[in-house]
């Protein structure tokens, strides 16, 4: 077997000189096959394998469970400007497969020898995604040409843009007009009424909404299942009900709101900016990016993940947000505790959070070590939470980075607390927030007492008054997602 | 009327509906802009609440916390686990637990300390897993101690040996290091521990007893067994119980003939068969708790590859394939990594005999990935030292 990849021709070309296995397992579309991949990542059931540095391409024939092997191409993209280009030829539908995580695993370890010449199925994989890229270029020259020469069709094309809009504008208003009355009828007879009633009820109204395209609101109307079986639910549903009635009358007026609070209405009714108009409209911020955490939520038809950054130069803090159906890769491969150099736009709201990302220069990942955040207190915390709660009603928590967090053992798992040892204070450590359940909820307690061993550590979290839910934790120079 | 007292009286009207209670205040409008809300006294409360609820959820600065932490652990001089390691032990805990008891004892005689955010999710592995105590104990330290005298749970990983077992531990108060320091004892001088154990005994109290009989029946020792009997008349009914038990054992191991040499019993069976066997598998099996000498580990991988062979030509379909699937992966298991070159060359004359894609009977790859596995992960321990 030849050694590795020339690392400087790989220096060269802007590719990566090799992935690590981190950035690998972030790729796998859930952990079952980022399992089996960790199976196939040895040399055994592996024939035929080679990479070409310069191309991004790595290759290979795995022994299945069939009597042909089967045949994987990867192609990682110049610079991770985008997420890898996956072929296999077993019958899996999930992308990337489990041979295709095996065999970046492989070549993250070093087996996979460079190659000059390519194997003919893979020129010709090649050949066959150039041509289609080709032609769809072609297509959209053709079309934007067209359109270019006839301002008519370019017009005809923003109006039906337009009219889109308008009528998903009108049927969310009709479906808040409905919400409202709900609202109204629920609190004329009695939330009491409404305890009683079941799920069902709600979860027809959520549908009602969803059909009204304004799936934030259904989304919150899903939760007030949740606020009617807490100790303090009358409490609890009567403040979501005071925000959902707070969100009908923002976007009611909402062209009278000043533009950063109408753009989190918006949001939160559910109609979301793209990429592109983000990139268009948003403000743009460049620096290194410290990963501080990541979290990937499941919803019924999607999986969303969120991931956390913080610029080294200033401290501000930025969301990334990627969706992806079950089965299929989220492209966000970002380990916790990677610096990410890059450009960001920030989507405009009344309080600028989530962001997309621009231009991405580097991921630097080289060693496992992390640097340590910029990390405040407490108070910190608490103010940067009531300051977020006075521009955006509807929030929940704020992302937040305690420099020097200690958790406290308390009598009952619910008990514990995070002490702040530079700024004196304490709250409770929140493990159970989204709905986590209590055998995770355990997890991320005893996880973060062990990483910090009892020493003060810097610790990324979401915070809310009622606790703070920890995320990432810094010891000994690495940052440990619990 | 302050907020929080608004916002009472808010909820226990919602509660029982503006139908049946009114509104208190209802014309004020408390700062909402007028539209049809301000009319309806439902949607009028929900303003209201919308208002009155906010420092509510603002919510009050963080508590201070009165100054004293409790000790941290204390620290250990350890090299820390290389990278490589760990992902490794992800790997394992992952997908190959059966290799954790395998790879522990190689961290702990490499002398590594591992990241400390591994210790919950091992130290949960150890409460039913007791074989890995031990070796886990050691390989935690001090953090694994530190994890369970902060939280009260994982108790038992406080009497394990430690590293260095202090003389101290014996004579202070605590019954878990006491029972911890004979357990280390056990690991230098067992006669030592012996003796101490049936010296103290007549002063100790149940809970001590039970912790030192246990290390009993971990050290089973034939010599133990009338001292054992002679605890069956203990005040104690979990006393008697145990020891009860661990007599029988004790009588067991006694009356039992030497156990066999593993090479010379593997090769008496094979030829007595003429191949493998109900009788091969049972011994096979009955004796995973240790690792093989590489010449009877030898002698097992050849006799499948000739029993794949003859079943090849037969064709026929009986227990002993399933036997020898088992047999196989016991050697994978079990075998030193160093058979794994032999493994690799009889993989390349069966690749080159199964020209026509028949399956082959004995899967050599898969026991050449797992044999491959062990070797690597052994190889990434490499001493500390």
């Amino acid at each position: 077997m030849a050694g590795p990849i020339n690392p400087s021709a790989a220096n060269r070309t802007g590719i990566p000189a090799r992935w690590t296995a981190a950035q690998i397992h972030a790729l796998a579309p859930d952990a079952a096959s980022q399992k089996a991949g960790v199976k196939l990542g040895g040399p055994a059931p592996w024939s035929e394998y080679g990479a070409q540095a310069e191309s991004g391409l790595v290759w290979g024939s795995c022994k299945g469970s069939g009597a042909k092997p089967y045949q994987v191409t990867v192609q990682l993209l110049a610079d991770s400007a985008g997420p890898p280009v996956y072929a296999c030829t077993c019958p899996s539908r999930k992308f990337p497969c489990k041979h295709a995580l095996g065999l970046l695993l492989l070549w993250s370890a070093g087996t996979v020898p460079e190659s000059e010449v390519l194997p003919p199925r893979v020129e010709e994989w090649l050949a066959g995604r150039r041509e289609r890229a080709e032609r769809s270029e072609a297509r959209k020259a053709a079309q934007a040409a067209a359109q270019a020469d006839d301002p008519e069709a370019a017009r005809r094309a923003n109006q039906a843009t337009a009219r889109r809009a308008e009528q998903r504008a009108r049927r969310i208003s009709s479906g808040l007009d409905d919400l409202e009355l709900w609202l109204r009828d629920q609190v004329r007879a009695g939330l009491t009424g409404l305890k009683g009633g079941g799920y069902r009820p709600i979860d027809d109204l959520a549908r009602r909404l969803v059909d009204a395209q304004a799936p934030g609101v259904a989304g919150r109307v899903r939760e007030l299942a949740s606020c009617l079986s807490a100790e303090d639910w009358p409490e609890r549903t009567l403040t979501e009900f005071a925000l959902l009635h707070l969100l009908i009358q923002g976007w009611r007026h909402r062209d009278a709101l000043p533009a950063p609070l109408a753009a989190t209405v918006r949001r939160r009714i559910g109609l979301s900016l793209g990429a592109a108009e983000i990139a268009a409209a948003g403000e743009h911020a460049d620096d290194r990016w410290l990963v501080l955490g990541s979290r990937d939520r499941i919803g019924d038809k999607l999986i969303e993940r969120r991931v956390w950054l913080q610029g080294e130069s200033g401290g501000r803090l930025a969301l990334l947000l990627t969706f992806a159906p079950p089965g299929q890769s989220l492209g966000l491969a970002l380990p916790v505790g990677a610096v990410l150099d890059a450009d960001l736009a920030f989507a405009p709201d009344a309080v600028p959070l989530r962001a997309v990302v621009v231009e991405q220069k580097a991921l630097l990942t080289e060693s496992a070590q992390s640097p340590a955040p910029h990390g405040g207190t407490l108070e910190e915390a608490a103010a940067a939470f009531a300051a977020a709660l006075a521009a955006d009603p509807w929030t929940a928590a704020v992302p937040v980075v305690v420099g020097s967090a200690v958790p406290l053992v308390g009598a009952r798992p619910e008990d514990w607390q995070i002490a702040d040892t530079k700024g004196g204070g304490r709250v409770p450590l929140f493990a159970r927030g989204e709905g986590v359940d209590p055998s995770r909820a355990d997890q991320i307690r005893y996880g973060l007492l062990a990483s910090g061993g009892g020493h003060p550590a810097p610790l990324f979290g979401l915070y809310r008054p009622g606790g703070l839910t920890p995320l990432t934790v810094w010891s000994e120079g690495r940052a440990v997602s619990l | 009327m302050n907020s929080a007292q608004d916002w009472a009286e808010l909820v226990s009207v919602a509660l029982v509906g503006t139908d049946r209670r009114a509104v208190p205040g209802h014309d004020a409008g408390a700062g909402v802009s007028a539209d049809q809300s301000s009319n309806d006294p439902a949607l009028a409360l929900l303003s209201r609440a919308a208002v009155a609820g906010l420092p509510r959820r603002v919510g009050a600065p963080p508590e201070r916390f009165d100054g004293a932490l409790p000790a941290p652990a204390p620290p250990d001089p350890r090299p820390l686990l290389p990278d490589a390691a760990a992902r490794r032990l992800r790997t394992i805990l992952d997908s190959y637990p059966k290799y954790l008891p395998e790879w522990l004892a190689a961290v702990r005689a490499a002398g590594y300390r591992l990241p400390a955010a591994f210790a919950p999710a091992l130290l949960d592995l150890a409460r039913t897993n007791t074989l890995i105590r031990p070796d886990l104990a050691l390989v935690l330290g001090p953090i694994g101690r530190w994890l369970a005298a902060s939280t009260g749970a994982w108790r038992y990983i406080l009497r394990e040996a430690r590293e260095h077992p202090d003389p101290a531990d014996w004579t202070g108060p605590d019954p878990d290091a006491r029972i911890a320091y004979v357990a280390g004892l056990y690991r230098t001088d067992p006669q030592a521990a012996r003796e101490l154990i049936q010296s103290a005994w007549p002063a100790e109290r149940t809970p001590v007893k039970l912790g030192l009989l246990a290390l009993l029946a971990r050290h089973p020792d034939p010599r133990d067994l009338p001292f054992v009997q002679s605890l069956a008349r203990d005040s104690s009914k979990q006393v008697r119980d145990e020891s009860t038990l661990l007599a029988g054992g004790l009588q067991r191991r006694r009356d039992r003939a030497e156990r066999a040499d593993f090479t010379a019993e593997v090769a008496r069976l094979l030829a007595s068969a003429r191949g493998i066997s109900r009788d091969l598998h049972n011994f096979v099996m009955s004796r995973t708790d240790e690792p093989w000498p590489e010449d009877g580990a030898r002698l097992l991988l050849d006799s499948l590859v000739a029993h794949a062979a003859r079943a090849a030509q037969s064709d026929r379909v009986d227990w002993s394939g399933w036997i020898a699937e088992q047999i196989q992966t016991a050697v994978a298991d079990q075998a030193p990594v160093s058979l794994r070159d032999r493994v690799s060359g009889l993989l390349a004359e069966q690749v080159a005999a199964t020209l026509d894609g028949a399956p082959p009977r004995i899967d050599l790859a898969a026991m050449l990935a797992l044999l491959d596995f062990r070797r690597d992960m052994l190889a990434e321990l490499e001493s500390a030292h």
